[in-house]
């Protein structure tokens, strides 16, 4: 029973690997899935349902092709990562960052969709209002828009975090399952599942799988129920 | 005297035309029309919501639109105060960061005169939910004058508000007409409340401008009988106060301008009415009775003499404009108007109740 509790420094590193990569994930995601939510909740233009299409592609693709398509963008002879590789010595495939962006690719749609409804569920006639007070575009998002959509940027931002924890195919065929490098839970349970006699080791990791899935989302809810009640408060 | 708002704007939109111009003075101007022709439209066009198709606006000295140059101010920048059917406060702002929203360090004095003004103190750390109908519609009016507006539009202000709310209202607009010297726009289908702060009115049919003036010069014309008759109308008199009739428990009040003299009864004045005061004395037109002569023994307490200026007929009732001294217009049946042989140029006198005035 005690083997339950004893983490191994490699078991130990993919848990560390795994929170870090949500965490910058979830950081690097929200301003730019708040830029583009807003934009698809506000603006009405030619091709808005395509660009829509696109960018909710990660969430049916599967992810060991989403895997593939950053491969191609992003490695050595991609045309984002040839110009990385060539002019900064930076390989990003098989990489820390590759995880991230990875992470990032299949969450955003997710927070997108999330703060995209949030903002579509504030009242326009707030904002007009606020222009005829003299507010500037910029002042009426940071002082009307946003602060009214916030339920939905906490959620996104917790959705995008357990996204991450979770990601897998993108995450194995980008980023590859190197040890202490690109090897988060989900990859370090798979690799112990292969190995006959390392049930105890996979259980400790799913242990570990399932506490913190569970912890994001009972923050997310927590969060959320503050946000109701200062509001009402 | 120089309008403080003139403007010509025409906005087509699908099959509805809106083409009005007029100059507004400084004070309060009704805007009245039925549901749908235009009158939001209009207000929006002023603010800069709606863009405009052609035409101008000039606010004080000021050129918020001119089509013909490329002029076209940006709502935030035109100065005007925008108060809107429901209210819009920001509901995660407190009244106080509401009303600083438009100017976050308005001149101390003017605050304070706002929040006096308006009876607002108590409100400040309150958020708007935990504030009735009255209360946000005040609110918005302060946060509306706070943020430096050069004129208040308001949009159908007294609908969203029961009816003890809206006399509430009434006082404090005229509050903030006299202390702010802003010049009012408000738009209402609803007659009898905007007469109640105004005789300035303009009349929007059909996204035409169909009348523009006072209530009681409009009154000559059966197109704008018809229009006002559909609001439940009233008469207004501008009366002061002429002496308090103790004994009786009534009020003479008469016309500074015509030997127009009415009674009223104390307790729909109020005991607090000084001699001299000017009182706005309103009267539905059905509630008014003709009679060619004086009448000897009637409970009826006044009996003012006029002259029958026209006569509209419409299904089958007949609308007299009657000069009293102002144009009033009363209402009978076209069959007791022929039975009498009602025609225009009589005499006659108009016999109505003291407890059918409504006075502000």
């Amino acid at each position: 029973m005690s083997e339950l509790f004893k983490y191994t420094a490699s078991e130990w590193s993919a848990i560390q690997l795994s929170l870090c990569v949500a965490l910058i994930c979830a950081v690097i995601t929200l301003p730019l899935a708040i830029a583009v939510g807003w934009f698809l909740a506000r603006k009405r233009f030619f091709g808005k349902s395509v660009l829509e299409g696109i960018l909710h592609l990660p969430l049916v693709l599967p992810p060991i092709t989403t895997g593939y398509l950053l491969l191609l963008v992003f490695g050595n002879r991609g045309f984002i990562g040839k110009f990385f590789y060539e002019t900064f010595g930076i390989q990003i495939a098989f990489s820390f960052y590759a995880a991230v962006i990875a992470a990032i690719f299949v969450s955003f749609p997710l927070v997108t969709r999330s703060i995209r409804l949030s903002i579509e569920l504030v009242d326009q006639k707030l904002e007009e209002a606020a222009r005829t007070l003299g507010a500037s575009n910029l002042r009426v998002f940071f002082t009307i828009t946003l602060p009214l959509a916030i339920p939905g940027v906490i959620s996104g931002f917790i959705l995008s975090f357990a996204r991450s924890l979770g990601e897998f195919g993108a995450t194995i065929s980008f980023a590859g399952n190197i040890e202490g490098k690109t090897q988060t839970l989900p990859l370090a349970i798979f690799s112990e599942m292969q190995v006959p006699g390392q049930e105890a080791s996979t259980m400790r990791l799913v242990v570990v799988s399932v506490i913190l899935s569970l912890l994001a989302m009972i923050a997310a809810e927590f969060l959320n129920r503050r946000v109701i009640k200062s509001k009402t408060a | 005297m120089k309008p403080a708002l003139s403007f010509h704007i025409k906005l087509q939109r699908n099959d509805f035309t809106l083409d009005v111009k007029a100059e507004i003075p400084n004070g309060i101007t009704g805007i009245f029309g039925p549901s749908g022709h235009g009158k939001t439209s209009l207000l929006n066009s002023i603010a800069g919501i709606v863009t405009p198709d052609s035409g101008y606006i000039h606010l004080n000295e000021h050129t918020l639109l001119d089509t013909t140059n490329s002029i076209n101010v940006k709502i935030r920048k035109r100065k005007v105060g925008y108060v809107f059917q429901d209210e819009r406060l920001f509901p995660h702002y407190t009244i106080k960061k509401n009303l600083l929203y438009g100017e976050k360090n308005p001149v101390q004095e003017l605050f304070d005169e706002v929040v006096e003004t308006l009876q607002i103190a108590h409100l400040l750390n309150k958020k708007p939910e935990q504030c009735s109908g009255g209360e946000k519609q005040r609110a918005a009016i302060g946060r509306a004058i706070i943020s430096g507006s050069k004129i208040l539009l308001m949009d159908e202000p007294f609908s969203a508000l029961d009816v003890n709310l809206r006399r509430e209202i009434i006082p404090y607009l005229n509050r903030v007409h006299q202390k702010f010297s802003l010049p009012i726009l408000i738009v209402s289908h609803d007659l009898p409340d905007l007469l109640s702060l105004t005789d300035n009115l303009l009349l929007l049919k059909n996204g035409q401008l169909q009348g523009h003036g006072k209530f009681t010069d409009l009154l000559d014309r059966p197109e704008n009988l018809e229009l006002m008759h559909q609001s439940g109308w009233y008469n207004v008199m501008h009366l002061s106060v002429f002496a308090h009739l103790e004994s009786k428990n009534m009020v003479l009040l008469k016309s500074n301008k015509s030997n127009l003299q009415i009674q009223a009864l104390t307790q729909t004045i109020g005991k607090n009415v000084e001699v001299n005061q000017q009182l706005k004395v309103l009267i539905k037109p059905e509630s008014i009775a003709l009679s060619k002569e004086p009448v000897q023994n009637i409970s009826l307490r006044n009996q003012v003499e006029g002259i029958m200026k026209e006569v509209f007929l419409k299904d089958g009732l007949a609308f007299c404009v009657v000069d009293v001294g102002e144009n009033i217009i009363v209402e009978v049946t076209e069959a007791s108007r022929k039975s009498m042989c009602l025609e225009k140029g009589q005499r006659v006198y108009c016999l109505f109740k003291s407890v059918s005035l409504k006075i502000y």
